[in-house]
């Protein structure tokens, strides 16, 4: 079957192309470094099904990030029968200049010349008839949103495939012309593959092809240096060539296009005008911590509006939560929307283990099966899925941001900031989208170009809360206002969202001067426009999240209630446990379960962290439910939800929410309020789940990675430690100051070292050239 | 001669020359600044760095440690 | 143990491979166990997680 190559400039169109063609999906986003690995589909539109390959946006063949080198190496190594260049006509010039690059292979080629309808918009126009000659290949406008000429462009491809193509350059007239022949031919001799492509690249001093071909890259310098008259660059063939790239393209390509008015920069498209005021000098940076507060308080936030303040309204809500739109109105105020979601999600999984009890024991089922079902299963599902509301409103503001090209914007503003701390402003694009899920955000790294850096950065992304940790979050917190009458449960759960995000930082600060040192990676970014995510998309973003998670729920998280429920009903005879009888109620005997003691040997670890050994025999469902977080975070509460009905002996109508379980948990194991706090922290902090590990591992390799799981434990140990210690006993704080100092004169100490250690291997290096 | 990196905002100029090592230069000319490129400086980010610059149709961010490599007339 | 009770286990038991089976399933087709999935994945769309690409002109360190 026929493989064709997507190779273009990023934000070209070329993933809306590939879906458009192949019918899939695939995630476009607005900013650098969407796809950073290929994504492959089938086209099967035309006669014949064709495979196609989407390729990392590039902006040229000689790779800078990991990303252009996936796309390169494709390219080179795997063949593709046709390769489809897809060209921004908005951005002609810097688009043409891989075009240049492209044609020196030999490989048929074909242009996609995309967006053309914005173009029409302006006025302007573009004469594809001579560019297609001027080219040497079919040039094809097409529109890659609208589906506009998509089949006539693939017709054209499979054209361009029946004759063979050998690269051609615009070089050939230039001053480099004859060097670039002469070294062609020295590689043809050598029997090198597209020999054109490596010849040029070997004048231009690429750093690959040097290193493969030394004898014929002296040989070209050597000819350069003797015949080339009129030097304008004195042997700087790497600015000579790209100089005369585009010296060519705007010659002879460009001039095909016609602009209504002259390209004025000074006047303001849309865009420009949007982003005078978003990223404004003073108030730019305001207005992004605006809107993050923005976006946490519609999801979190129980007191929407503040309108309670005003008495009277506050009086009309109170009496309205009575009825069923309680969901909506509380006391003091309106809901956020996602608190209102979350209500409305609880009410229905109340409701659906109301009938399952009541079923079940109208027909009589054994206690145990029943317990079993509604508990063991129901419970532990339940608990969780209440949340995914708020998980969806949350990955709805961030897709909006994101899609948007907002996020671009921020990198930009905020890169100043972050070099403090060691990294380009690149990696804030990861980091936001690691409150979504880690594992996309770890693969996104790969626009970084420093390595150091990028491995930072990955260790990094778990302590950016993702979205299966907002239960943990949010039960623990909910749990603690009710339980101990202090604080807000939206300040709390902002609180250790900022808590990882300082971690983070923090982490970043420390890595990049003794670990992990190194520059930062340069920051050289092209700003997308401007555009409103369409609806459509959005919608079907929140629909495969939403399925995506009810999968996750009914699938490894019902199994591991399962696993725990039996671990925790059963001795290690296999016997049930036996009941015993508080009251009137009957609970299940799990002080004597396998789970029970399994957790009562761990729970001394966690000591320092306020839930080991300082809590009753019951403790250990708090050790468990963290370690129980490496399947999937969303376990911890849903561990909480199965241990709930056996451990209670005094709490009437377990309800299937989390906040009520984990109260259950406090009442019956005596934990306090700070080391519940404790309790967030280490698992917002801690080892990832197996998905993000996975991940994290791809992008870190292997042999290093032991350093990474050691990282996540000792720190997330650590912050949990201070957060208890201090919060119980406030005395600590003053150990906690010197250690920190005692860290921070070390580290700085070290770095001295280091500088002069590096200083001196520049030295010598510099000598021995 | 001025450098990319000294420009107000506001002002334009033509690319003379471009500096710097590797990889960095590297991309600066992929990116579109080589000699004979016009650019206009569209404006600084909040703390003064990093700075974007308009050139061949598009809009473009990149530091003043960056710019300091380009030359303008 | 009441014939309720059977059907009960049966189904549960039934229903607890199933969805090993299916785990074990997509596991075998690379996908992640992950909140995301494969092509489905709402932001990078990357297949294959744990790949080793890495890039040849990287200078090892230590």
């Amino acid at each position: 079957m026929l493989k064709f190559a997507l190779v273009g400039n990023p934000n070209s169109g070329k993933t809306t192309l590939f879906n458009a063609l192949t019918g899939s999906t695939a995630h476009v986003g607005n900013w650098p470094g969407v796809t950073v690995d290929k994504r492959e589909g089938t086209y099967k539109k035309g006669d014949t099904p064709v495979d196609i390959v989407d390729l990392p946006g590039i902006y040229s063949l000689s790779p800078y990030t990991p990303e252009e080198v996936v796309a390169r190496n494709f390219i080179l190594e795997e063949h593709p029968d046709c390769v489809i260049n897809i060209v921004d006509a908005t951005n002609l010039e810097r688009n043409l200049y891989l075009t240049t690059q492209l044609m020196e292979l030999d490989v048929p080629m074909v242009v996609a010349l995309n967006m053309t309808d914005v173009l029409d918009k302006r006025g302007d126009r573009i004469d594809v008839k001579t560019l297609e000659k001027r080219i040497g290949f079919a040039v094809v406008e097409v529109s890659a949103l609208k589906g506009d000429n998509v089949e006539k462009l693939m017709d054209r491809a499979v054209e361009a495939v029946k004759t063979p193509r050998k690269g051609t350059s615009v070089l050939k007239e230039s001053a480099l012309g004859s060097a670039i022949s002469n070294a062609e031919i020295a590689l043809r001799l050598k029997e090198v593959e597209a020999p054109l492509f490596h010849a040029i690249k070997l004048v231009e001093k690429d750093a690959i092809e040097v290193a493969a071909h030394p004898a014929e890259a002296r040989a070209a310098q050597a000819f350069i240096r003797e015949n080339l008259v009129n030097d304008a660059f004195h042997g700087d063939t790497e600015a000579a060539i790209a100089d005369a790239r585009y010296k060519y393209i705007t010659k002879h390509f460009s001039s095909t296009l016609t602009r209504a008015r002259k390209l004025d920069y000074e006047e303001l498209s849309k865009s420009d005008k949007a982003d005078k005021i978003l990223t404004h000098k003073w108030f730019g940076i305001p207005i992004f911590l605006v809107i993050m507060f923005a976006i946490f308080h519609m999801t979190f936030s129980e007191n929407f509006l503040y309108l309670g303040l005003i008495p009277a309204f506050g009086e009309w809500c109170g009496n309205i939560s009575e009825s069923v739109v309680g969901g909506i109105f509380f006391s003091k105020g309106i809901h956020s929307p996602g608190i209102v979601l979350f209500n409305a999600m609880e009410l229905l999984t109340d409701q659906i283990g109301e009938w399952l009890a009541l079923g079940l024991e109208g027909l009589q089922a054994n206690k145990v099966i029943v317990g079993f079902i509604c508990d063991g299963v129901w419970g532990g599902v339940a608990s969780v899925l209440s949340f995914l509301p708020q998980i969806l409103v949350l990955f709805l503001f961030f897709s909006i941001l994101e899609d948007s090209g907002y996020m671009a914007r921020v990198a930009f503003m905020l890169d100043r900031i972050f070099r403090r701390f060691g990294v380009s402003g690149r990696a804030f694009m990861p980091m936001i989208m690691g409150f979504g899920c880690s594992v996309p955000a770890m693969i996104n790294t790969r626009t970084m170009a420093d390595e150091r850096e990028r491995e930072a950065t990955v260790r990094v992304i778990p302590f950016f809360s993702c979205g299966a940790k907002m239960p943990i979050l949010l039960a623990v917190s909910g749990a603690i206002v009710q339980a101990f009458g202090v604080g807000n449960a939206d300040v709390i759960t902002y609180s250790m969202y900022l808590l990882g995000i300082v971690t983070a930082l923090v982490s970043l600060l420390v890595m990049r001067n003794t670990t992990q040192r190194g520059e930062a990676s340069p920051f050289i970014m092209e700003l997308p426009t401007y555009h409103l995510p369409g609806f459509k998309n959005l919608m079907l973003h929140l629909w495969d999240k939403a399925k995506h998670f009810l999968q996750k729920a009914f699938t490894i998280i019902l199994i591991s209630c399962v696993v725990i429920w039996f671990l925790s009903n059963f001795k290690w005879n296999w016997q049930h446990v036996g009941y015993i009888t508080v009251g009137d109620e009957e609970f299940a005997h799990t002080d004597l379960s396998i789970l029970a003691s399994l957790g009562q040997f761990i729970q001394p670890l966690f000591t320092p962290l306020g839930f080991g050994s300082q809590l009753n025999s019951n403790g250990w469902v708090f050790a468990v439910a963290a370690l129980l977080g490496l399947i999937a975070k969303e376990d911890v509460i849903a561990a909480f939800g199965t241990f709930a009905a056996c451990l209670a002996t005094s709490f009437a109508g377990v309800s299937e929410d989390g906040v009520s379980e984990v109260m259950i948990m406090i009442q019956e194991t005596g934990i306090g309020a700070p080391a519940l706090i404790s309790f967030i922290a280490f698992n917002m902090l801690t080892i990832p789940c197996f998905a993000a590990v996975a991940a994290a591992r791809g992008e870190i390799g292997k042999g290093k990675f032991k350093w990474t799981l050691l990282f996540w434990v000792f720190t997330s140990y650590l912050v949990s430690t201070i957060v208890y210690t201090v919060g119980q006993f406030v005395w600590p704080v003053a150990v906690w100051i010197v250690v920190a100092a005692l860290t921070v004169v070390g580290i700085v100490l070290y770095n001295k070292y280091m500088d002069k250690k590096d200083a001196e291997k520049k030295r010598k290096s510099r000598e021995e050239v | 001669m001025k450098l990319l990196s000294e420009l107000s905002i506001g002002e334009r100029g033509k690319v003379t020359a471009v500096n710097g090592e590797g990889a960095i230069r590297r991309r600066l000319f992929d990116m579109g600044i080589t000699p004979g490129a016009e650019v206009y400086l569209r404006k600084k980010a909040p703390l003064g760095d990093p700075i974007e610059i308009a050139l061949r149709g598009y809009e473009l961010t990149l530091r003043k440690a960056e710019a300091a490599h380009v030359e303008i007339e | 143990m009441q014939p309720i009770d059977i059907a009960l286990i049966v189904g549960s038991a039934v229903l607890v491979i199933g969805i090993v089976v299916y785990l074990i399933v997509q596991k075998k087709k690379g996908k992640t166990g992950c909140g995301c999935g494969c092509q489905g994945c709402p932001h990078a769309g990357v297949c294959g997680v744990g790949k080793d690409d890495k890039n040849p002109e990287e200078d090892t360190h230590v």
